[in-house]
């Protein structure tokens, strides 16, 4: 029994507010040499892979947090060079972006790296990123996942079309490339027009990874459909275990049987000893701002901002139908999931997802923490975790420090990278190329 | 034309090709690093085969992110010449080279087979983004929970032939302002109007009879043959392309003139060019007043 671990890089951590704790620095998120140092840690710990989340807008949330900041291939182009084997999953709006350009930075991410690129594609619903792009709405969620899918026919094609070898770079004849291995994918469809080749040659991994989070409709058919790792979010085993088996259902009738692996997302907050973590928890959970959080987490349930205060209980008859709700349906199913258990208040959902995005929030030991990945691993819920430290300065050193060779003791994680790869060292298939039209 | 820092000319190295690629050699990285120690050079341009229409082997950014830790004496100069890649993307990816270099870069805008006036709006929407979300509202207060004071952060709100902006951008702007901005001319009619950019490229064979307020810089390939080894243009810096970065290259690279080398601080102290940015506090705050 060994599973992947990933890691959350985002700073100040999973808790937005936890720049406000006394040892923090509030300018760590753009500190490329702080986060330089952070990646170096997690490989020397033979973590499989960090990431970044993004977005394509800055947001009134900035007054009291920081959002992301620097675009994240840039950003691990930078941190991954004088690392060999941790890979890197940066995120990418297929809404925002234009396939062509996209494929070749992600190529051109997994040739600098040498076969360590992975893409996060998310679909982006808000008003100000479409402002920024010129449109007066947000387009329909059915028309982002439909322009999603058409964009991941795209990019998937568009890195397929490089055929292995077709590289020659004969210095005697002067022949650098052969073109009869590099192909046009001449696509035309509702959304792009796109002739190709890509101006790259197939990079190291055949083609980088898709990685995919939405666990609405659209997003699970395209996870299962594409992805390589998708992202899940669950608060109890149940629900992690029945998106799993609905995922791999659904990835076997598109013809694969070895279809997506599951990470599941768990936000780690540690103290040497329950005493400890109990106290850091009430410092770090300190920070966040309960109303702003409760009306935060209110409006992504569909409720009136005045519906609840903090402390008044909340209850599954309360949530509005599925239907009228717009924000991500992970963190509607997984705050439902927990719902159905009994009623719980709008402070518990905040604090028990570290500031109220749906991750499932885990205080404790390493002892603990290593107890529990391994029961909900055991239990078939995911395939691995990515962890999101709850304060990123002190948890994610922490994690690597003392949570990981628990684990490796146990035999639960790789005590040495098993590839030089990322689809080598998640233990993937091979890229199944897909035959692109012969022009 | 005007002068650069007293008796230099910033030198530019373009590696076209399997050039920009062979910089992912230790040997090859070690010996241009020492070229830029040396004075000899005095940063990197990556993506050059844009400015002539061709394709670039590798993405820029990303390279020149790659290289950044590497070459820490090296200026990284990105070309940004397709119109189809939205200024908002085109603006977060350049700035955040900014971040990652330490405020050493700088972007190239061209527009093969765009008119002046569309990569001229380009280059306005950019600039003014990199402008939007000024890195002084970064506070970090920790008694008041205040991260950013919002009255700085303003929208572009720019409504144009070709694009429709709003803004803000969400990374904070330059430590040196804002990056240097250089405009390839095609020619004698390709220039912008006064100030928009820092620097103009001119190919080393077009007469350019206004410069637009900007220094000029010349580029063409690197001839092993020239007389003391450096090109006989007239211009403020020199950009000099090769497909190759092979031993006899590199030889000849190293018959460059030394130059007193300003290895340390922004792209704009390395190049004597003045800080520089966008006044924006005519546009609507994005966020209304901190409380």
């Amino acid at each position: 029994m060994s599973y992947h671990l990933n890691l959350s890089l985002q700073n100040p951590g999973h808790v937005r507010t936890a720049w406000r704790l006394p040892a923090n620095d509030p300018f760590a998120q753009t500190d490329v040499a702080y986060l330089r140092r952070l990646v170096q840690e997690a490989e020397r710990a033979k973590i499989h892979a960090v990431f970044v989340g993004d977005g394509p807008a800055l947001t009134g949330a900035i007054e009291r947090a920081p959002e992301a900041g620097i675009e994240p291939v840039v950003l691990f182009a930078s941190l991954l060079a004088g690392t060999s084997h941790i890979g890197a999953v940066a995120t990418s709006s297929t809404t925002y972006n234009d396939p062509y350009n996209l494929a070749r930075r992600y190529s051109a991410l997994d040739h600098v790296t040498g076969g360590r690129a992975a893409l996060n594609a998310v679909t982006t619903y808000s008003p100000a990123a479409a402002a920024n792009f010129g449109l007066a709405e947000p387009p329909a969620k059915e028309d982002r996942y439909r322009r999603a899918e058409e964009f991941l026919e795209v990019i998937t094609a568009l890195w397929d079309a490089w055929e292995p070898g077709a590289i020659v770079a004969d210095k005697a004849s002067g022949r650098y490339a052969d073109p009869s291995k590099v192909h046009a994918i001449d696509h035309a469809g509702e959304f792009f027009s796109v002739r190709g080749p890509l101006s790259i040659p197939e990079s190291p991994q055949g083609r980088p990874l898709l990685v995919q989070a939405g666990a609405s409709e659209g997003g699970v058919r395209l996870g299962a459909r594409f992805a390589d790792v998708v992202f899940a979010v669950a608060q109890t085993p149940e629900r992690a275990v029945a998106f799993r088996e609905d995922l791999r259902l659904r990835a076997r009738a598109f013809g694969r049987d070895d279809g997506p692996i599951v990470s599941l997302g768990v936000v780690v907050l540690l103290g040497s000893t329950q005493e400890e973590a109990r106290r850091r928890a009430d410092d770090v959970l300190g920070t966040i701002d309960i109303d702003t959080a409760t009306a935060q987490l209110l409006a992504s349930l569909g409720l009136p901002p005045d519906s609840h205060r903090p402390d008044d209980p909340l209850t599954l008859a309360d949530l509005p139908d599925v239907a009228e709700r717009r924000s991500s349906e992970g963190f509607q199913a997984s705050t439902r999931a927990l719902l159905e258990r009994g009623p719980r208040t709008p402070r518990d959902l905040v604090h028990r997802s570290a500031g109220g995005a749906g991750h499932r929030l885990v205080v404790g030991t390493p002892e603990q923490v290593a107890d529990d990945l391994d029961a909900w691993y055991r239990a078939g819920a995911a395939d691995g975790f990515t962890i999101m430290p709850a304060d990123t300065a002190t948890d994610l050193e922490a994690f690597t420090g003392h949570v990981v060779p628990l684990l490796q003791d146990r035999g639960s994680f790789q005590r040495e990278y098993s590839g030089t790869t990322l689809r080598e060292s998640y233990g993937l298939a091979p890229v199944r190329r897909r035959e692109v039209a012969r022009t | 034309m005007t002068g650069s820092r007293a008796g230099t000319r910033p030198t530019l190295l373009a590696p076209r090709g399997a050039a920009a690629l062979a910089l992912l050699d230790d040997d090859v990285l070690d010996r241009v690093r020492a070229l830029l120690v040396a004075g000899r050079l005095h940063g990197l341009l990556l993506g050059a085969e844009r400015l002539d229409g061709g394709v670039a082997a590798s993405e820029p950014t990303g390279l020149a992110a790659t290289l950044a830790g590497r070459l820490p004496e090296a200026g990284l100069v990105t070309v940004s010449a397709d119109p189809h890649d939205h200024p908002y993307n085109t603006a977060r990816r350049t700035l955040s080279l900014d971040h990652v270099t330490g405020a050493r870069s700088g972007v190239l805008f061209g527009g093969h087979g765009a008119t002046v006036g569309e990569t001229a709006e380009r280059v306005l929407v950019v600039r003014e983004l990199w402008n939007s979300y000024p890195v002084q509202s970064i506070v970090g207060d920790r008694a008041t929970g205040v991260f950013a004071v919002v009255d700085g952060v303003r929208d572009v709100a720019h409504r144009g032939p070709r694009y429709d902006v709003a803004g803000a951008l969400n990374t904070p702007s330059s430590r040196q302002g804002e990056p240097v901005s250089f405009w390839s001319v095609d020619g004698p009619a390709g220039a912008p109007d006064d100030g928009l950019v820092d620097v103009l490229v001119v190919p080393a064979t077009t007469h350019l009879s206004a410069t637009a307020g900007a220094r000029v810089y010349r580029r063409g390939p690197l001839d092993p043959s020239w007389p003391d080894g450096t090109p006989p243009w007239a211009a403020d810096g020199l950009v000099l392309e090769t497909g190759d970065l092979a031993p006899a290259t590199l030889d000849a690279l190293d018959r460059l003139p030394r130059q007193a080398a300003t290895v340390t601080g922004t792209l704009r102290h390395r190049l004597g060019l003045p800080d520089r940015s966008i006044n924006l506090t005519d546009r609507p705050r994005t966020f209304g007043a901190t409380a």
